[in-house]
């Protein structure tokens, strides 16, 4: 399995929330984070080939819970940290008050490389991954997670 | 007048010459064997002899067999000097038939006459430790550890029984022996029975098997019951409990039981000082500060529920920690803790305590795992940092083992 960096595309005119969700795909994955070059690449680089995932961008805490609010419960959650108005941390915490997302797997997916943020990010979350990072890897760090 | 020498000095002399003198009667793999069980053995009830550290460097330039970590020096001079006590007192005991009379006198002559002075002013007098020791080899016979284990159950039996009802005295004595034996396996070999032909009457039958058990294991548990039995009376009477068990013990057998190292005036110190919901609560606010301050409040707390819920497994006490994971946003206000943990056994708290720091810090790089505990350090006042350390959680003891990893 070779590795390799997705293009980064800007793409203004994607919408990467509440645009039907197509939930025939087998791990449908959903990304926060206010980068929408990052969104991008998680989507293109994840959707490609066979078709096994189907990724949902949203910018920010709000939209992710306003999306998750209305019904959607994704495979798997990719959080970043550093967001405004509300950080990862906290959005976090409020989606495993939920009883319906608690049990659903959160990786972090962040440019924080301290060792403490590290560290105790790996407390509860499933994954702490930095940036930049390769899709092949996010890739093989979702399929073992969702393994377990 | 005796010169100054600090703990570092002494403990160096001292494991120099255990090791000379316990090579030169057998060899040095043994010495190695002998001198990890001891330190192992110690561990319980000193946690800072972690800071003498047994290693094999036989095959090295620096030929040593132990490294003593400086800051030994840290240590009161009381606890350090009754470790040492103990620490050739226990190297004796498992140096078996290999060990005499003479061992002691050797011990004492190669140590020179300097340092047995500042020993001897520290309260380690090597000729009378050479006269209990003979003392103690006549003890091995007479002092039996199921003798022991009798004494102190009926005695604990009569005080329950001044409270409770016999039967609930003995349902209670059975409980707590039965908790217990989860760490003190051969607590198994003491049961309650009822007499036959004596409907409503128990006699305590003891298994010879417990005689094997070493006697630091037999201090240590024999404190346990004594410390579990207070606990499930909640005693609030103004003679403190240790006196009372003193007492009704009677003289001849406090002698024995301080003889084996039951040391009454660190049980009344616990039963005095303890709160363990104030130290369990203080010490969860200071991991929980520091993780939230990098995080935030609402992930910190969410993280202290997935880690005691995971300690839990091991320690079924931690029930009475609660954390209301729908009120993770109201930070560590969602946790609630029950009067219930003032009755757990202090040495199981402070093991689940330190279980859960380990837990947080396991996915630290080293030197973050040594900045965590200081931080922790530096969040609590020096009360909690103490009574920390008397329920078996030194904080500056973990963090040299971090280093040693």
């Amino acid at each position: 399995m070779s590795n390799y960096q997705i293009p980064l595309i800007r793409n203004e005119k994607i919408i990467y929330k509440n645009e039907g969700v197509d939930m025939s795909a087998n791990i449908q994955v959903l990304i926060v984070d206010d980068n929408k070059d990052i969104l991008f690449a998680v989507k293109y680089g994840l959707e490609q080939n066979d078709g096994q995932y189907k990724v949902e961008g949203v910018t920010n805490a709000v939209e992710c819970l306003d999306f998750i609010d209305k019904g959607y419960i994704p495979d798997i959650i990719i959080l970043d940290i550093m967001m405004p108005y509300k950080d990862g941390w906290e959005l976090f915490a409020e989606l495993k008050q939920k009883p319906n997302i608690k049990n659903i797997p959160i990786v972090f997916l962040t440019a924080k490389v301290d060792g403490f943020s590290k560290g105790f990010g790996a407390i509860s979350a499933q994954d702490y991954i930095t940036k930049p990072f390769e899709i092949e890897d996010l890739k093989n760090r979702i399929e073992l997670i969702l393994k377990r | 007048m005796i010169p100054s020498v600090d703990n570092y000095q002494i403990a160096q002399n001292v494991m120099n010459t255990l090791v000379k003198k316990i090579t030169r009667r057998s060899n040095e793999d043994n010495a190695i064997k002998v001198l990890r069980t001891v330190i192992a053995n110690l561990e319980n009830h000193y946690d800072f002899i972690n800071y003498i550290q047994i290693v094999d460097n036989r095959y090295n330039d620096d030929f040593n067999l132990f490294r003593v970590d400086k800051n030994i020096n840290s240590v009161p001079s009381n606890f350090f000097y009754n470790a040492i006590n103990d620490l050739v007192k226990e190297t004796i005991v498992q140096l078996e038939h290999v060990a005499d009379y003479f061992f002691i006198r050797e011990y004492r002559d190669s140590l020179g006459s300097k340092n047995e002075k500042i020993l001897k002013e520290k309260g380690l007098n090597l000729d009378i430790l050479q006269s209990n020791y003979i003392l103690e080899r006549q003890h091995m016979v007479i002092i039996k550890n199921d003798e022991v284990y009798q004494h102190v159950i009926s005695t604990l039996l009569r005080i329950l029984n001044k409270q409770f009802t016999y039967e609930k005295a003995i349902i209670t004595m059975m409980s707590i022996l039965s908790n217990l034996s989860k760490r003190y396996d051969f607590l198994n070999f003491i049961s309650l029975a009822e007499i036959p032909d004596h409907k409503g009457s128990f006699e305590i039958i003891i298994y010879p098997d417990i005689n094997r058990v070493w006697s630091l294991q037999l201090r240590d548990s024999i404190q346990a019951i004594i410390e579990n039995t207070r606990k499930h009376m909640q005693w609030q009477q103004t003679i403190p409990f240790e006196r009372m068990f003193k007492k009704e013990v009677g003289v001849n057998q406090v002698l024995v039981l301080e003889r084996i190292g039951i040391d009454f005036n660190r049980l009344q110190y616990i039963s005095k000082k303890e709160n363990f919901k104030e130290i369990t609560d203080k010490t969860l606010y200071a991991i929980f500060i520091i993780v939230s301050r990098i995080t935030a409040e609402s992930y910190a707390i969410a993280s202290m529920d997935k880690i005691i819920q995971q300690v839990k497994k091991h320690y079924s006490f931690l029930e009475s920690l609660q954390i209301n994971s729908s009120q993770y946003n109201a930070g560590f206000n969602a946790l609630s803790i029950d009067e219930s943990i003032n009755n757990v056994d202090s040495k199981e708290l402070g093991h689940a305590l330190k279980e859960i720091i380990y837990y947080i810090s396991k996915n630290l790089s080293f030197q973050d795992k040594l900045q965590f505990i200081e931080l922790i350090k530096k969040n609590l006042d020096n009360d909690t940092l103490s009574a920390l350390e008397h329920i078996g959680l030194n904080l500056h003891i973990l963090e040299l083992k971090i280093k040693n990893i």
